[in-house]
């Protein structure tokens, strides 16, 4: 496009010299590298159209006047009908011109369209109504952290909906679609305090949808997820005081999309002064806020019976999604420490017990280390897997901690001896493991009552790396087992696809 | 058809059905076939946003369509393309006859015609009620009882590598941008070197040893049940209006100098029979 | 001299023959007409009603954004679902039951067969279904809304559009009745455009409001029943599980997208195309000079239906379609805006050298210029791929959008209605209170959106209950606007319906257009026209001239040896 190029290298100057100023009160500032790619592209688009624009509505209002009909004026003048060059020119001029823009458009979008090869990678995960950053340390958080400077990669998945990840001030926007993984990535050159909004409508609280975003110093990023990576310490590395802890859980658990914290309504009661009052039931009557019915509410919510809330609405398997038997205790004690922390009703009935609110010492984020056979490398696979089991609904069924159930307990079975109905005796071994969570229909335990659901739709496909969800479970389920073997084990190849970071 | 009219003094019943805004039967005749063709359009219009899902799904996910494609019952495909065939040759039969005026001969083709459609779709719910009994469905009620289900054994395959690879496309297509994927190269435990699976083998038939289940296999029977659901609609409405053109026969309203009814039918069973052509290999043949 | 020549003929097609509206009175001889005109009225009467509920929908909208928390819909989730099942039902309602019957349906029918010189459309009864499809189509969305409003927006996207506790099955059933509605009536004007002309009436003697027509009829034809077919494919998903759409199915989102716009962007042309017919015809009337370029006026309408069907991936660039695709698109986007560019520039040397005359209907084309100017413009902005990753889903598609569909279809089809609401009605409406509203639309119009293209490039999304307080004032002023629009509506109901009762008579041809349906009496006969009409080359305006004595246009004895200007 060779005859472009003069055209091009014109505006060019054009722009530069003057609208720049006129472009940024249409866009922001530039706050990334591939935005002056963008604003090049506005600002061309800009002056060819304000002069498009100036001429024919110009010509418009030139011709309204001076031709127009009066009692001297009756008839047209006499004029061409039709003129082929004339024609020809005026399709040729706005076809040349818009084979620019697109070609400066593409060129411009290309950039956007390839990350980097050295970027930090960050998970983004969008669900209804709020983001879940992780980073590449394994901390979680609401905010979004941004090195200056530093490509960034996301990583993004939705675990319901479309929602769009739109961060005006850092011109990057992408589609989350659930099923998929889609990339985008940002290099931000600006620093400060922004807004991530979604821009895909995604339901009730779409307008609602905005997290924080903030671009800062790379050491003071890395001290800003090393804080975000362990729930029980502060950013200055000292344990936090247990409200704390809890008004932390209160943002990571998805807790404040439904609860406010300023008496404002929401989709749930309000948390401001909640602890310690009277609340209102359905059909009448009161009921304390004490800390047994604060506890009891986050652990059952079917249980409740709040006036002018529904049922069902409010997850109930937040036992799980606080960690588990063992360690869910002082996380929701923790939550109910902030929660007393926001309400004036407080009193001792409402708060923790007192051994509770002591600081705690150390907290390990991960599993305890992996039981049997399993290598310490795959601690992380084990990890993602023990979110598998969670969120499949696995758990269910088959206990872990080898309490009888309706299902087989995953306690010691990966490289146990299993029992057929037709009488064989199989090794549960990696083969074994895989058919029975794929094709239950294949395998007939002795002794199963009832028939396990496939589960290949919710674990395999592309959606999840292929086996790399499954293999995480079984990863899991060997971390169960003190005769977790070699054979019992996922290959070793599975390893190097890490879910948790490098 | 112009002399027609003259020779047969039909001139009467052709400006019977003479709509006033219409100069001439035939510039009426030809609006007629006209709008029938467009309508027919559409119609193939309509059936386009299902094939096209077939072939986006097909060329994403080749591995569910082959493994899945393995229960359709090709013999009732055949037979049923067989009775498609016949019925669109008496449905030919019946415009011709109507065009010459051959009453008798007329009713006779339509109602072979309906009782070509009656047959498939007789032998569509005796598939449907098949596949129901092997819980071979769309979505959540999928749920395959393999034990009953007769796979054609000749056709079975053993699935090559590149089959399995086929099936991560979309994240090869990822890695081809740059963008970091990775995938299991663990062979599935079906074809493996060892495993429950093959001590199983003449419980599940042989097909299941030979080929494992891809995820998602539902997605085939949901496009299955679609597409052959939305066709026998059509075999339906086009029963109905053959019946409809049966009862005006009857009435004497068809002849030489008008017969557009019975021709813009006979277009659109055309149309029926030749999605089917393209249902039946789509669906039932190809592996 | 020129009134001894009329003064016959004006008797003769007045005195024996009554208009449509007089010929039978009964109800039921409204309701099961096969007069399109008729038909054409009754649709007319029902897209305005439907025009009004979701303008005064518009309205609610922005009265919530007057504050960033929201002003009607605050405090949480309820409340939100609210607004949005709001802002949903205003889409569903202004784009099937307005912008794509309106036009083509209601001034199409009545139109097209007089334009032509035709006694009605091809098929009448088919006419009349398709008016009652649309009204089965408008009842279930209705009763749908009535159960349970549906919130996922007019595009339906899914998964959402599967998840969502609304009744969504009973409003895609009633979008499906419309879409079929829609696709009759382009069957119907496509085999009257073939079939019906009559004598001397030939391809490129047809008036350019028909070549639009028949373009967007192409485009209701041929994209309308992939619609049909994804909205069954949407029930069948809520109905049955299906899982095509569905990602937990093993299904695909995107592919809902795909099909959705590569009906819903030609639907676009649907809008538009009839809109710029009008608007040519607009122009070369009271311009009182032959169109400029016939025939590359009459191809660009076929290059937009054409190359419209190409562009729907454009609505795609950000939603994890590949960049090879994004290109083509955006490739494709680029080239539909050359017709487009072309047919202004021809409007522009029609009216060079005229005698234009600024009746209402002539303001209304020329605020359509300007409007689709910068309508087409903020599109081209938008078609381009590093500008569209930050103009995607904000307010500036918003404004863009509406200056496209606003600005561009429904003004014209204002300046439709205006110039021939004598030939409908057979009477005059109010000139000065026209123009005056003409002139506050044009301005309330753009402070409605010309903050929101600001906002938009600002970054603000689409779709929001509740906004960042940095983006309040652009809000303030977009609603003023809003409310302006509504005094403008109001008024020009006031003196449209002032003119139907007390309106003076309409001469047959009160702004001296040269195409056939000014030949006939106003309101027309219910044949159209007394015996066959007389079809010459269109838009030669030496055969009209203007006769103060009866206060309209008559035709002049068509002279033996036309000289003809080449």
């Amino acid at each position: 496009m060779g005859f472009t190029m003069p055209l091009m290298n014109m505006l060019n100057v054009v722009h530069l010299n003057c609208s720049r100023l006129l472009a940024f009160y249409w866009l922001p500032r530039d706050g990334s590298t591939t935005a002056p790619d963008i604003h090049d592209m506005w600002n061309f688009f800009y002056v060819v159209a304000i002069f498009f624009t100036v001429l024919v509505v110009g010509l418009m209002l030139f011709f309204m006047f001076r031709y127009r009909m009066s009692a001297k004026r009756q008839k047209a003048d006499p004029s061409a009908t039709h003129n082929t060059a004339l024609e020809l020119t005026w399709s040729g001029i706005p076809l040349i011109i818009v084979m620019v823009m697109f070609v400066v458009g593409f060129k411009g979008y290309m950039n956007i369209d390839t990350p980097p090869g050295n970027s930090i990678d960050i998970k983004v995960l969008a669900q209804q109504w709020f983001w879940t950053f992780t980073y590449p340390n394994g901390a979680v958080s609401k905010t979004l952290y941004l090195p200056l400077n530093r490509p960034v990669r996301f990583e993004m998945t939705s675990n319901d909906v479309l929602h769009g990840f739109w961060i005006p001030a850092l011109s990057v926007q992408r589609d989350v679609v659930p099923g998929r993984i889609i990339t985008t990535w940002v290099d931000a050159t600006r620093l400060g305090t922004f807004h991530l909004q979604c821009s895909e409508y995604c339901g009730d609280g779409h307008s609602r949808m905005i997290s924080p975003v903030i671009v800062e110093s790379y050491s003071k990023y890395l001290a800003d997820i090393k804080a975000a990576a362990n729930l029980w310490v502060g950013a200055d590395g000292k344990a936090l005081p247990l409200p704390k802890v809890g008004e932390k859980l209160y943002n990571l658990k998805g807790c404040s999309s439904c609860h406010t914290v300023n008496g404002a309504p929401g989709t749930g009661p309000t948390w401001r002064n909640l602890a310690g009052s009277q609340v209102k039931l359905n059909g009448g009557g009161t009921v304390t806020a004490n800390y047994a019915y604060l506890k009891h509410a986050i652990m059952n919510p079917d249980h409740l019976n709040v006036q002018g809330y529904a049922k069902g609405v409010m997850p109930d398997n937040y036992v799980e999604q606080l960690g588990g038997k063992g360690k869910y205790e002082r996380k929701i004690n923790a939550i109910i420490a902030y929660m007393n922390t926001i309400s004036k009703h407080s009193n001792s009935a409402s708060m923790p017990p007192a051994g509770a609110t002591a600081p705690a010492t150390s907290a390990p984020a991960a599993a305890a280390p992996p039981a049997g056979g399993v290598p310490k490398v795959a601690a992380a696979h084990v990890a993602a897997g023990k979110k598998v089991a969670m969120t499949v609904g696995c758990t269910a069924c088959h206990s872990v901690n080898g309490t009888p159930s309706v299902c087989p307990t995953w306690q010691n079975l990966a490289g146990s001896k299993v029992k057929l109905k037709d009488g064989k005796t199989v090794v549960a071994d990696y083969d074994f493991l895989r058919t029975m969570i794929l094709q239950p229909g294949k395998i007939n335990v002795a002794g199963a009552t009832m028939q396990m659901p496939n589960m290949s739709a919710a674990l395999v496909g592309p959606q999840y790396h292929g086996d790399q969800r499954l293999n995480d479970l079984i990863w899991y389920i060997n971390s169960l087992s003190k005769r977790s073997n070699k054979a019992s084990q996922p290959p070793q190849s599975s390893l190097h696809s890490t879910g948790g970071g490098k | 058809m112009s002399e027609a009219v003259s020779v047969f003094g039909q001139e009467e019943i052709a400006r019977k059905h003479l709509a006033h805004h219409f100069d001439t039967p035939q510039q009426q005749f030809d609006s007629g076939k006209l709008g029938m063709w467009l309508f027919l359009a559409t119609e193939f219009l309509l059936f386009s946003g299902l094939f096209c899902a077939y072939a986006v799904y097909r060329a994403i996910n080749p591995q569910i369509f082959r493994y899945a494609s393995q229960y359709l019952d090709a013999q009732s495909g055949l037979i049923n393309t067989l009775v498609l065939l016949t019925s669109g040759f008496t449905m030919a039969l019946a415009v011709r006859s109507a065009q010459t005026g051959r009453k008798a001969v007329l009713i006779v083709s339509l109602l072979l015609t309906m009782a070509g459609g009656f047959t498939f779709l007789a032998i569509h719910a005796y598939e449907y009620t098949e596949k129901y009994r092997d819980g071979l469905l769309w979505g959540t009620l999928y749920n395959p009882k393999l034990q009953d289900a007769k796979p054609d054994q000749a056709a079975i395959a053993k699935p090559t590598t590149a089959d399995l690879n086929a099936g991560w496309q979309p994240l090869n297509l990822m890695a081809k941008r740059g963008y970091a994927v990775s995938h299991s190269d663990i062979a599935p435990a079906a074809i493996g070197p060892a495993g429950v699976a093959v001590a199983h083998k003449p419980q599940v038939g042989a097909m299941v040893a030979a080929m494992p289940q891809p995820a998602n296999v539902q997605l085939f029977f949901g496009i299955y049940f679609l597409m052959t659901g939305l066709h026998s609609i059509h075999v339906l409405v086009g029963i109905i209006l053959m019946t409809w053109l049966l009862i005006r026969t009857i009435k004497n309203d068809f002849g030489p100098a008008y017969y557009a009814p019975v021709d813009f039918v006979g277009l659109y069973w055309g149309v029926v029979d030749m999605v089917w052509m393209f249902l039946f290999p789509l669906l039932y043949l190809i592996r | 001299m020129s009134t001894t020549t009329a003064t016959p003929e004006m008797a003769q097609a007045v005195a024996p023959v009554k208009n449509y509206l007089k010929q039978t009175t009964t109800i039921r001889s409204w309701i099961f007409t096969l007069d399109h005109k008729r038909i054409g009225v009754m649709y007319l009467i029902v897209s305005l009603l439907a025009f009004f509920v979701g303008g005064m929908l518009a309205e609610v909208i922005r009265t919530q954004l007057l504050t960033p928390s929201g002003l009607i819909f605050h405090g949480g989730g309820a409340a939100y679902r609210q607004y949005n099942q709001v802002f949903t039902l205003h889409g569903i309602i202004m784009v099937f039951m307005v912008l794509v019957p309106m036009t083509p349906a209601a001034l199409g029918n009545f139109m097209l067969p007089l334009l032509l010189g035709a006694k009605d459309v091809a098929f009448p009864r088919l006419n009349l279904f398709s008016f009652y499809l649309y009204v089965a189509g408008a009842v279930l969305a209705i009763l749908s809304t009535v159960l349970g409003a549906v919130d996922t927006g007019w595009t339906f996207y899914a998964p959402y559009s599967i998840d969502s506790g609304s009744y969504v099955v009973l409003m895609v059933a009633g979008i499906f009745l419309l879409g079929f509605s829609s696709i009759f009536t382009g069957l119907n004007f496509i085999v009257t455009i073939h079939k019906l002309r009559p004598r001397g009436m030939t391809w490129f003697r047809m008036p350019l409001f028909l070549w639009a027509t028949y373009a967007t009829a192409i485009i209701q034809v041929a994209a309308t029943p992939v619609v049909g077919v994804t909205l069954l494919l949407l029930i069948v998903e809520r109905v049955m599980g299906i899982g095509i759409f569905n990602s937990a199915l093993g299904g695909d989102p995107v592919l809902f997208q795909h099909f959705f716009w590569f009906y819903s962007h030609p639907a676009v042309y649907i809008m538009i195309l009839p809109a710029m017919g009008i608007v040519t015809e607009i122009i070369t009337t009271f311009s009182h000079k032959t169109i400029f370029g016939y025939k590359f006026i009459a191809m660009s309408s076929l290059a937009i239906a054409l190359i419209g069907f190409l562009v729907w991936g454009h609505h795609l660039f950000v939603n994890g379609q590949s960049a090879e695709l994004d290109a083509i698109f955006s490739f494709l986007t680029f080239l539909v805006a050359v017709p487009s560019a072309v047919k202004v520039f021809n409007w522009l040397a029609t009216m060079y050298k005229g005698a234009i005359d600024l009746k209402t209907p002539m303001l209304y084309a020329l605020s359509f210029i300007v409007l689709f100017t910068i309508g087409g413009f903020t599109g081209v902005v938008l078609g381009a791929l590093s500008t569209d990753v930050v103009l995607h889903d904000t307010y500036f598609v918003v404004a863009h959008f509406h200056y496209v569909m606003f600005g561009g279809a429904i003004i014209a089809f204002l300046g439709g209605l205006h110039y021939w609401w004598p030939k409908m009605t057979g009477r005059m409406y109010s000139e000065p209170w026209a123009k005056f509203v003409c002139a506050l639309l044009f301005v309330a119009f753009n402070l409605t959106f010309f903050p929101q293209l600001v906002v938009g490039a600002h970054g603000m999304p689409r779709r929001y209950a509740t906004y960042l307080p940095e983006y309040q004032p652009y809000m303030v002023a977009s609603t003023i606007g809003a409310y302006l629009q509504m005094i403008a509506f109001l008024t020009m109901a006031g003196y449209l319906l002032h003119s139907l009762f007390r309106g003076a008579k309409a001469p047959e041809n009160p702004w001296g257009g040269t195409t056939l349906e000014w030949t006939t009496s106003s309101p027309p006969p219910t044949e159209n026209f007394i015996g066959a009409p007389e079809v010459d080359v269109p838009y030669d305006y030496s055969l009209v001239e203007y006769d103060a004595a009866i206060g309209s246009y008559i035709r002049k004895e068509p002279m033996p040896a036309v000289e003809q200007t080449h």
